[in-house]
C-alpha cells in the first residue's frame, strides 16, 4: 500500500490539474455572476466532500464503539481529517465567492452558520484525539463524533428560525435587491426597499432617489441650456442609470432636450445628426443630447456627432451629482411609506411563520406582475418611440410643407410681378400710342397747314450774323435729354427703336422765355393734355419746321410772321412733362431730325441729369 | 431501581456536602462572574434599551464561563486517592454517578445563577417586558443543557493532557444550539418582542437528545481505558 502512494500523489496532481484547467479554462463563464463563480467548481464539490467525509466518520464511530475494529478508528480518522480539510475549503472559498455576488463576506445563514459549527465540532474532535492518551483516544473521540451528529440538525434549527426572526433590511438599488435575492434563496429572510437613482428595479414605478435625481438633471440642463443658446453650441448630457434609461427618459421629458439616447431603444446617430441638422436649417443653432451612461460613452458620441454635423458639441458628464443632494418632497414620502411597510413586514415575518408564508406567496404573485410591469414599461417605451417618430414625422411634413408654400409664394410673387409688368407695358404701350398719336396728329396738321400755305417768301436765315442757321430757344438752358434713341418708356417708337426721342429738351427755370430759332411763319399754335402739351410749331424755308412744346402759354398765334430771336411762348410743364423744360423739335420734310447741326455750340452744354432720371424730359 | 436512586442520592449529598464546607468552586464562579458582569458594562454601554438587546447574551455568556469554572472541578477532586478508579471496579451503575454530578453542577449552578440574576437586575437597569415567568423554564432548561453536556465532556476531558482547557473546546462548539436558545428566549422575554415558544421547545429537545445521548455512552467513557 505505501508503495502505491507515490502514483496515487501523481494521479492526484494531474486529476487537480486537469479538474483547475476544466475550471478555469474549458467552462464557459457565468452570466450574471462572472468569472467569480468558477469558485463553484471548487466550493461545492468540496462541501459535497466534506460532508461525505464527515458521514463517513460518524457511521466508521458507532462502528468501532459497536464492535472495537481499530480498523474503523483509523477511517474515522482520516475522514475526520481530509474532512476537516474540505471544510476548510468550503468555508475559505464561500466568503470568496459572496463578496463580489452578494455584497458581504459573510452571513449568518443556515448553511454557512451549520457549516461552520461543523467544522469547529471536527476541529475539537481532532483536538481531542491529539490530547488524550492513546489508549482512550479511540473511545473518547468516537462518542465525540455521535454528540456531534446530534448536534447538527438542533444547530441547523435553531439557525434557520433565528433568521426568520431576524429579516433583514436590504435598502438599495439593483445590486442590493440581487444580494437580497442570494439571500432569500439560502432562507435568510429580507425585506427589500427600493431605493436607486437609477429606477431600475422591476416592480416599482419610481425607487426612492429617483426624482430627486431626474431634479438634479433638469437643473443642470436648465444652466447648460443658457450656455448652449448663447454659444450655439450642442450638448451631450450623459446621466446615470446603469443599462437602463429612466433618469436620461424622465429628464429629458422634463427638460424638453431635443434629442434622448436610451439603450432600450435603438437610435442610429446618424439619425440624431440629421435632426440637428435639419434644426439648424431651420435657425435652431442649439440642441441639448440627453443620454444614458447605458447608451455609450458621451465623449464618443459627442465626437460622432461633431463628425456628422459638423458642429461645435460638448459632453457633460453629471455622474455623481445625481446621486447626492437633499432630496425632493416626493422622494421623502416614497422613503416614508416604504420604510413603514418594510418595518410592519419585518414585523409580521417574526410574528408568525404562516404570515411568512402568506407573505412568501404573495411576493410571488408580486414578482409574476413585476414580469407584466416590465412588459408595460417596455411598451411604455415603444409607445415613446412611436410618439417620437410621430413627432419626427409631423415635423418633416411641417417641413415639406414649408417648403412648398416658399415655392408657390415664390412663384405667385414671379407671375404677380409678371403680370404687373404685363399691365405696366400695356399701359406704357397706351399711353406711348397716345402721345404718338396726340404728337401725330399734330405734324398731320403742320402738313395739312403747309400744303395751302406757302412759306418760300420767307427768307432763310443764311443771311444772319451766324453761320449756323438756328439760334438756341433757351440761350441759358441746359440739356436735359438729347436727340436720339431713349431709355425713357414714355418716349414712342420710331422706326426700328422702341423709344426715340425726336427732339431735345432745354431747361430753364418755369415762366422764361422761348425764342424762335429762325424766321418764319407760325403754322400751328395748339393744346393736348397729352404729347407736346402746349406748342407752338413755326414753318421756316426750305421744308423746315420747328415745335416748341410743354409751354405754359404761347404768345403768337397761327399766320403770324416771326423773326429769329422772337419770343414765341414761356416755358412750361403742359402735355406728357415730369417738370418744367422746352421740347425743341426740328423736322425736315416732316421728318424728325437732331437740330444740334443747326445750332451754335458752346451754348447750352448737354447735360444728362441721372438721379432725376425723367425730370425736365419728353 | 433501587440501588440507582440510593448511589445517585448517596453521590449527591457526598458532593454537596464537599462545596457546603470548602465552597471552592462556589466562590470561584461567583467572582467569576461578578468580574464578567462588570467587565462587560464598561465593554458595552448599559444603556436601558440596548442592554435589554443584548442582556440575554451577557447573562448566559456570563453563566457559561462560570459553569466551565465548576465543571472542570467535577471530577478532577474524584481522581485525587484513585476515587473514580474505585467507581469503575464497583458494582455501581455508571449512570448513577453521571446523574448526581449533573444534578450537583445543575444546583450550584443554579445558585449561582440565583444569586446573580438580581445583581444583573441592578447594573444593566433591566425590566422585564415580556411574560417574566417563562425564565424560570428557560433558565432551568438551559442550565440543565450545559451541565449534562458539561459534566459529561468534564469526564471525557479528565485524562487529557491540559483538561482545563480541553472542556471548553469540546462543550462550546456542541452547546451552540442551547445558547443560542438560551440567549433568545432570554432576549425575547425581556424585551416582550414576540413569542418565546420554539426556543424553550428547542432546549427540551436539546435536553433530552443529549440527556439520552450522555447516559448512554457515559459508562463508555468512564470505562475508557
Amino acid at each position: 500500500m505505501k508503495r502505491l502512494f507515490p502514483i496515487f500523489a501523481v494521479l492526484t496532481a494531474l486529476l487537480l490539474a486537469y479538474a483547475l484547467y476544466q475550471a478555469l479554462v474549458v467552462a464557459p463563464t457565468e452570466r450574471t455572476m462572472g468569472d467569480v463563480q468558477r469558485i463553484f467548481y471548487y466550493h461545492v464539490p468540496s462541501a459535497w466532500t466534506a460532508f461525505l467525509l464527515f458521514f463517513v466518520n460518524l457511521v466508521a464511530s458507532v462502528v468501532y464503539l459497536v464492535w472495537r475494529n481499530p480498523k474503523a478508528d483509523a477511517l474515522a480518522v482520516v475522514a475526520a481529517e481530509v474532512g476537516v480539510v474540505f471544510c476548510t475549503v468550503v468555508l475559505v472559498t464561500g466568503p470568496i465567492w459572496a463578496r463580489p455576488v452578494w455584497g458581504i463576506w459573510w452571513t449568518w445563514d443556515v448553511r454557512l452558520t451549520t457549516t461552520l459549527v461543523l467544522w469547529l465540532i471536527y476541529v475539537s474532535y481532532l483536538v481531542l484525539r491529539r490530547f488524550s492518551d492513546s489508549s482512550q483516544t479511540p473511545k473518547l473521540a468516537a462518542v465525540l463524533a455521535i454528540f456531534g451528529a446530534l448536534d447538527v440538525p438542533l444547530v441547523y434549527f435553531s439557525i434557520w428560525f433565528f433568521r426568520t426572526q431576524h429579516p433583514q433590511p436590504v435598502i438599495g438599488g439593483g445590486g442590493s435587491a440581487l444580494g437580497a435575492m442570494g439571500l432569500d434563496s439560502l432562507g435568510v429572510p429580507v425585506v427589500t426597499v427600493p431605493s436607486t437613482v437609477d429606477n431600475d428595479l422591476l416592480g416599482t414605478d419610481v425607487t426612492i432617489g429617483h426624482m430627486s435625481a431626474v431634479d438634479t438633471v433638469v437643473q443642470n440642463v436648465n444652466r447648460v441650456r443658457d450656455t448652449a443658446t448663447s454659444h450655439e453650441r450642442i450638448f451631450v448630457i450623459e446621466t446615470m442609470g446603469r443599462d437602463t434609461g429612466h433618469i436620461a427618459l424622465d429628464a429629458g421629458l422634463a427638460s424638453g432636450a431635443e434629442s434622448i439616447l436610451v439603450p432600450e431603444i435603438e437610435v442610429p446617430l446618424e439619425d440624431v445628426s440629421r435632426r440637428i441638422l435639419r434644426a439648424h436649417a431651420r435657425g435652431k443653432s442649439h440642441s441639448i443630447i440627453m443620454m444614458a451612461e447605458g447608451y455609450g460613452h458621451g465623449f464618443d458620441v459627442a465626437r460622432q456627432i461633431q463628425e456628422q454635423t459638423e458642429l461645435e458639441t460638448r459632453v457633460i458628464v453629471l455622474g455623481h451629482l445625481q446621486r447626492g443632494g437633499s432630496p425632493l418632497a416626493s422622494d421623502r414620502i416614497i422613503a416614508s411609506r416604504l420604510g413603514a411597510r418594510a418595518a410592519e413586514l419585518k414585523s409580521l415575518m417574526a410574528q408568525d411563520l404562516q404570515g411568512v408564508q402568506d407573505e412568501r406567496v404573495k411576493a410571488q404573485k408580486a414578482r409574476e406582475e413585476q414580469i407584466k410591469e416590465r412588459q408595460k414599461l417596455d411598451s411604455e417605451l415603444a409607445q415613446l418611440r412611436d410618439l417620437q417618430a410621430q413627432q419626427q414625422q409631423s415635423v418633416d411634413d411641417l417641413q415639406t410643407k414649408i417648403y412648398q408654400t416658399q415655392t408657390e409664394m415664390a412663384l405667385l410673387s414671379r407671375q404677380s410681378a409678371q403680370l404687373a409688368q404685363a399691365v405696366t407695358d400695356m399701359l406704357q404701350k397706351q399711353q406711348d400710342a397716345i402721345i404718338a398719336a396726340a404728337m401725330q396728329a399734330v405734324w398731320t396738321q403742320v402738313q395739312l397747314w403747309s400744303q395751302s400755305n406757302n412759306v418760300g417768301t420767307i427768307p432763310a436765315s443764311a443771311g444772319h450774323s451766324t453761320k449756323y442757321r438756328f439760334i438756341w430757344p433757351e440761350p441759358q438752358a441746359n440739356i436735359s435729354q438729347p436727340f436720339g434713341p431713349s431709355k425713357y418708356w414714355f418716349e414712342p417708337a420710331y422706326g426700328s427703336y422702341p423709344h426715340f426721342h425726336t427732339g431735345i429738351d432745354l431747361v430753364e427755370p418755369f415762366g422764361s422765355p422761348v425764342y424762335a430759332a429762325d424766321d418764319g411763319i407760325v403754322a400751328l399754335v395748339g393744346s393736348s393734355s397729352s404729347g407736346y402739351g402746349n406748342y407752338v410749331v413755326i414753318a421756316h424755308s426750305g421744308g423746315l419746321d420747328t415745335l416748341y412744346g410743354h409751354l405754359s402759354t404761347a404768345v403768337v398765334k397761327v399766320g403770324d410772321r416771326v423773326s429769329q430771336g422772337q419770343p414765341v411762348g414761356l416755358e412750361g410743364s403742359s402735355g406728357n412733362s415730369t417738370g418744367a423744360h422746352l421740347h425743341f423739335e426740328l423736322r425736315i420734310n416732316q421728318k424728325p431730325v437732331d437740330p444740334s447741326p443747326y445750332l451754335p455750340p458752346g451754348a447750352p452744354a448737354p447735360q444728362i441729369d441721372e438721379a432725376g432720371g425723367s425730370r425736365f424730359i419728353l | 431501581m433501587k440501588p440507582v436512586r440510593s448511589i445517585t442520592l448517596a453521590t449527591l449529598t457526598k458532593d454537596i456536602r464537599l462545596e457546603w464546607r470548602s465552597k471552592d468552586a462556589l466562590n470561584a464562579m461567583l467572582f467569576f462572574s461578578l468580574l464578567v458582569v462588570v467587565i462587560f458594562s464598561f465593554s458595552f454601554d448599559p444603556n436601558a434599551e440596548e442592554s435589554r438587546q443584548i442582556a440575554g447574551g451577557l447573562v448566559w455568556v456570563a453563566f457559561l464561563f462560570s459553569a466551565v469554572v465548576a465543571l472542570n472541578q467535577t471530577w478532577a477532586r474524584e481522581l485525587r486517592n484513585q476515587v473514580l478508579d474505585a467507581y469503575r471496579v464497583s458494582p455501581a451503575p455508571a449512570n448513577s454517578l453521571f446523574i448526581a454530578k449533573a444534578l450537583g453542577n445543575f444546583l450550584l449552578v443554579s445558585l449561582l445563577e440565583a444569586v446573580m440574576a438580581p445583581l444583573f437586575t441592578i447594573f444593566y437597569n433591566l425590566r422585564v417586558l415580556g411574560s417574566g415567568w417563562q425564565l424560570i423554564p428557560v433558565a432551568a432548561l438551559g442550565t440543565w443543557a450545559l451541565v449534562v453536556n458539561g459534566t459529561f465532556f468534564a469526564a471525557v476531558s479528565l485524562r487529557t493532557r491540559s483538561r482545563e482547557i480541553m472542556l471548553p473546546l469540546l462543550l462550546f462548539p456542541i452547546s451552540i444550539p442551547a445558547i443560542q436558545s438560551m440567549v433568545e428566549a432570554t432576549r425575547i422575554i425581556l424585551t416582550g418582542d414576540g413569542s418565546a415558544r420554539f426556543w424553550i421547545v428547542l432546549l427540551v429537545t436539546y435536553d433530552v437528545v443529549f440527556t439520552t445521548a450522555c447516559l448512554a455512552l457515559f459508562e463508555t467513557v468512564l470505562q475508557a481505558e
